[in-house]
């Protein structure tokens, strides 16, 4: 017979000691059934628990949240839960891990909630533990990444760093011997991504040959010393460009101290190798400059100053570094300078001037000053650089020579003026002179040694009449107080005219006179007095400078648009040293000679001025002391609009052949006494009617009274003056008919004016050329109605 | 992303009036399933799951909107204004109910009423106010939130254990039912219980019904009959519960509370 199977156990033992904790709760949670299980392990007897509590109140407060808010709600939906995660509470008040499955279900038609508990001790410390570590390895993940992002930030960093610094990074493995670059260092070399080859060989090549060995010897040296090297060296890009760089760079070293790997930077520094040169060269300009350079900031204080300034001023840059320009400046003049100065900055935008300087010593000096804004990168103004000129000995020596200049053209001024007024007052005494010797002729000298007198005084007056009218001329040109009036003429007329003035000289001296005049009319245009004066002068000369039986030759020719007059003697000639000075002033061809021959010397300078006031030249030319002489006189022809004045003959006008006897009414007026008593007399003795005075007032009250047909007037009356008399004679209705000549010292063009429109009908230079009086009085007489 | 991905709002039923279903902290809009659809015979039913939620678009949970409970309130108009045509009836269970009270504070013209199940303004102690927790009651929820998503299996069960009695769950209710980000669900149970906002009870004019479970350690009596004190136009109503979710575990006297109070307001 078989055994019997053993019998199970009851299910209520099953129930209380199962494995797990079961509780059986009504919907609400209050515990209808707990097994023994569960309450060993909380420490409580099920009669406490049933019918006692609630399930939930055995829960830590945060499993009671969790239940309301989650695995109740969950229960209540679907009917079970499993694997919930609670803490119990021991009745010793220890928590007790636990964890649980439920289920709700109708029993009867009334909800219960059954529930099964397993403690978890050892697998809550391993979960635990397992926690503690994810979240360990999560955070070391974190970390990570964050690393890595900070990394790939700061590699970022490091290359717009690099780029915009212009540097590249490279490394080089010493075994291998290949050579890594970064991006940036290829862009630097001009080469496209990945255009490096990789190698020392292919970097060495794009090194300037000149530069290579430096560049090896610095990178040696510095991995045999350990140290780093900085070299610079040029290289070459592809477009053949050559920039500058400078290459940094270290070794690492294994445990035997042996190199392993060389890194470091490239820096392209062509951009500071320019500026490194242009400050170079301007500082060598700065340092070299004559000129004193300053620069100043905005307040005026010196903050550079070169060694030209310090041989100016007397100072060494360290003593005015800081200091206030103004300490060169005069103390009254610096806030003045600083004005003018800020102010010409502002609207000009520079200040040129003059200053005054002072040096260290006191002295003081003069500068021509230049002073310019310095403005940054930006534009904004910092201070203001000026450059300075030592002006001082310059100034001294212009303000010398402008002294000198000054004193010769006084001494200059002075001698002409002399000149002018010796001529001038020589003059008057000739007058009365001239005048008794008319009087002389006129009357019939019986003896013959009285007559011989006479003539030898005519002569002497004569001649120093023609003296003093040339130094007169002489000094007028100098002066520049003569004018020409022209005219056009013909050539051959006028050589003509001027050789019959000199024809009684020339027979006195027993010369044959050659004239050699151009056959068809030459027309020309120039003052026939001057020039008649110019060509007697030289003809005189000719004659005087000839012993008697000569021969003088007066040419006259055109040369295309000049008139050629040549004036040749066989006469003593002109010697070699003679000829550079023979037209000037005073010059002593042969003194001997000259005083025998009379005259000043003042002739050929004349003849030069005059023909110089036409425009034209003189030379004078001679083979040798006794050899003859020829002086050549050249005049342009002159245009149309040349003259001044429409032609005039030059003729006088004929003598009124109406006139009885002759005679006239004169009134003469001068206030020189003997002349006027001598013209009178002279006047007299030629059959005119002849009433004087000597002032102007008298002059008008006799011309009234008198009613002369003529009046001869000293220009030069005290008080009232010739052109004064003229006018109120003019005014009066007696007086619009009378002939007034104007008698004056001098002869210029503007004092002939004058006389004119005072209303004078002629003008007379004295002495008084008697031939002319004559002609003037023999115009016929003009109606009151008419004048 | 529209508010209807964002909350996965779910319209139901058709009436003159328009009811909004809030769930409260742990679970989703699933859990009204016993209780909405008494209503949407007659009412317009809408419900949603609180971002960070249910079914909610995780993605949007955003730590500084709904660092505060104004966030989730935001939300409210949001889905109110969309797909309400006129002022809603509020049902918000546990924090909801305090979410539904601050939207209507700030728009009192869309809301017509509103229905707290088991709210509280202040979880936690204050002097003479009785939340019902300290703040190290808090931690330990959070200790406790911590352990169960170590291996969260807790959804699951069904497919263990089955659903007794209730075969007609399907397994995607179940699944998502309470699946949310741990660390979502750790910062919404701080903002939950660490929030006050008994300055706003009296600010509401909303005529409300409190629905008050007889032994609710979430929700406890105190916390009612202040609200009740304090809200200006309030119906307390306590129902015999033991419980957070009489929605749940009494749906039929909830239903009645619900429903008697409206028509008394004639809603």
């Amino acid at each position: 017979m078989a055994a019997p199977e053993p019998m199970p156990p009851a299910a209520e033992t099953l129930f209380e000691h199962a494995p797990c904790g079961l509780v059986l709760c009504s919907a609400d949670g209050t515990i209808r059934r707990v097994n023994a299980r569960f309450c060993s392990w909380l420490g409580h007897a099920a009669e406490q628990l049933v019918g006692q509590r609630r399930v939930q109140d055995l829960f830590t407060m945060g499993g009671r949240l969790f239940h309301q808010t989650h695995s109740g709600p969950l229960l209540l939906l679907q009917g079970s839960v499993g694997e919930i995660r609670l803490d119990l509470v021991h009745r010793d008040g220890h928590t007790v891990p636990m964890l649980l499955n439920a289920v709700r279900r109708l029993h009867d038609g009334v909800a219960f909630i059954e529930l099964a508990f397993m403690v978890l001790s050892d697998r809550e410390k391993y979960e635990s533990e397992l926690l503690r570590a994810r979240q360990r390895a999560e955070a070391a993940l974190a970390a990570h990444r964050e690393a890595e992002a900070a990394l790939a930030r700061s590699r970022q960093v490091l290359e717009l760093a690099l780029r915009g610094a212009r540097m590249g990074i490279w490394s080089s493995d010493l075994a291998s011997n290949t050579v890594w670059w970064s991006r940036e260092l290829e862009e630097l070399f001009g080469l496209p991504e990945g255009g490096f080859g990789g190698s020392q060989a292919h970097f060495r090549s794009l090194v300037h040959d000149d530069d290579r060995s430096a560049l090896a010897t610095a990178v040696d040296a510095a991995v045999a010393g350990h140290h780093d090297y900085i070299v610079e060296f040029r290289f070459a890009r592809p477009d053949g460009e050559i920039r500058w760089m400078e290459g940094r760079g270290r070794a690492i070293y294994d445990d035997g101290g042996r190199p392993v790997m060389l890194h470091g930077l490239g820096i392209d520094i062509t951009d500071r190798k320019q500026a490194e040169s242009v400050l170079v060269r301007q500082a060598a300009i700065f340092e070299h400059q004559s000129d004193a350079i300053v620069a100043i900031d905005l307040a005026g204080v010196i903050v550079d100053f070169n060694p030209a300034s310090e041989r100016m001023l007397g100072y060494r840059i360290d003593e005015v570094l800081g200091r206030p320009i103004s300490m060169f400046h005069l103390p009254d003049r610096a806030e003045d300078i600083d004005r003018e100065a800020r102010a010409a900055l502002g609207s000009q935008g520079e200040w040129r001037s003059e200053v005054v300087f002072v040096r260290k010593d006191g002295s003081q000096g003069l500068c021509e000053s230049v002073l310019k804004p310095l403005a940054d990168a930006g534009g904004a103004i910092y201070g203001a650089v000026s450059v300075n000129r030592d002006i001082t000995e310059r100034r001294r020596i212009d303000d010398q020579l402008r002294a000198l200049n000054e004193e010769l053209s006084d001494a200059g001024r002075r001698k002409d003026e002399f000149l002018a007024t010796l001529a001038h007052e020589l003059r008057n005494p000739l007058a009365p002179m001239r005048s008794e010797l008319e009087i002389l002729r006129l009357a019939d000298l019986a003896d013959p040694k009285l007559r011989r007198s006479r003539e030898m005084l005519e002569r002497q007056v004569v001649h120093l009449t023609h003296l003093v009218d040339d130094l007169l001329e002489v000094s007028r040109i100098t002066e520049g107080k003569l004018s020409l009036r022209k005219h056009r003429l013909d050539l051959g007329t006028a050589l003509r005219e001027a050789a019959q003035a000199v024809d009684a000289m020339m027979q006195a001296a027993a010369h044959e006179l050659v004239l050699d005049l151009p056959d068809e009319p030459v027309s020309l245009v120039a003052d026939p007095t001057r020039l008649a004066q110019v060509v007697q002068n030289l003809l005189n000369n000719a004659a005087k400078y000839t012993p008697p039986g000569g021969r003088v030759t007066l040419r006259g020719r055109r040369d295309n648009d000049e008139a050629v007059i040549t004036i040749a003697d066989s006469g003593i000639g002109i010697a070699a040293e003679h000829l550079p000075r023979l037209f000037e002033m005073f010059s002593q061809l042969d003194p001997a000679l000259n005083r025998s021959q009379g005259g000043l010397g003042i002739g050929l300078a004349l003849v030069r001025g005059l023909t110089a006031l036409h425009g034209g030249s003189v030379s004078g030319r001679s083979e040798g002391v006794g050899r003859g002489s020829e002086f050549v006189i050249r005049l342009p022809l002159g245009a149309v609009d040349e003259l001044s004045v429409t032609p005039v003959p030059m003729s006088s006008t004929d003598p009124d052949p109406d006139r009885a006897d002759g005679g006239r009414s004169v009134l003469v007026v001068d206030d020189n006494l003997d002349a006027l008593e001598s013209l009178a007399e002279l006047l007299t003795l030629q059959g005119h009617t002849v009433r004087t005075a000597a002032d102007g007032e008298s002059a008008v009250a006799v011309a009234a009274e008198f009613r002369p047909a003529v009046v001869l007037l000293d220009i030069g009356l005290p008080r009232v003056n010739g052109y004064e008399v003229s006018r109120r004679i003019r005014s009066e209705p007696w007086g619009r008919a009378m002939r007034l000549v104007a008698v004056t010292g001098w002869g210029q063009a503007q004092d002939r004016d004058a006389a004119m429109t005072a209303g004078f009908d002629h003008h007379l230079t004295k002495p008084v050329d008697l031939a002319a009086l004559d002609a003037l009085l023999a115009l016929p007489l003009r109606d009151v109605a008419a004048g | 992303m529209s508010v209807k991905q964002r909350n996965n709002v779910n319209a139901k039923g058709s009436g003159p009036g328009c009811m909004v279903f809030a769930h409260g902290y742990g679970c989703d809009q699933n859990m009204w399933r016993l209780l909405e659809p008494a209503f949407e015979g007659r009412y317009r039913t809408i419900l949603f799951d609180l971002v960070g939620s249910g079914g909610s678009d995780l993605a949007a949970y955003d730590r500084d909107k709904y660092g505060s409970l104004e966030g989730h309130a935001s939300d409210v108009l949001e889905i109110v204004d969309e797909f309400a045509d006129g002022p809603v009836v509020f049902v918000g269970h546990s924090v909801s109910a305090t979410i539904g009270m601050l939207a209507a504070n700030r728009a009192p013209e869309r809301f017509a009423a509103q229905i707290m199940v088991g709210p509280s303004p202040c979880y936690i102690n204050d002097g003479d106010y009785v939340g019902g927790f300290t703040r190290g009651d808090i931690a330990g929820l959070l200790e406790t939130l911590e352990r169960n998503y170590l291996g969260w299996a807790g959804t699951m069960a069904p497919a263990i254990m089955g659903a007794p009695d209730q075969p007609e769950l399907s397994v995607e209710l179940t699944n998502s039912f309470c699946r949310t980000d741990p660390e979502i669900a750790k910062h919404f149970a701080r903002v939950t219980f660490e929030s006050d906002h008994r300055a706003d009870v009296g600010r509401s004019t909303t005529p409300a019904l409190i629905v008050q479970c007889s032994d609710d350690l979430i929700a406890p009596r105190t916390v009612g009959d202040y609200m009740h004190a304090t809200m200006p136009d309030s119906t307390l109503c306590i129902i015999d519960n033991v419980g957070h979710c009489p929605h749940l575990s009494a749906p039929c006297a909830s239903v009645d509370a619900i429903a008697a109070f409206l028509q008394r307001r004639q809603l």
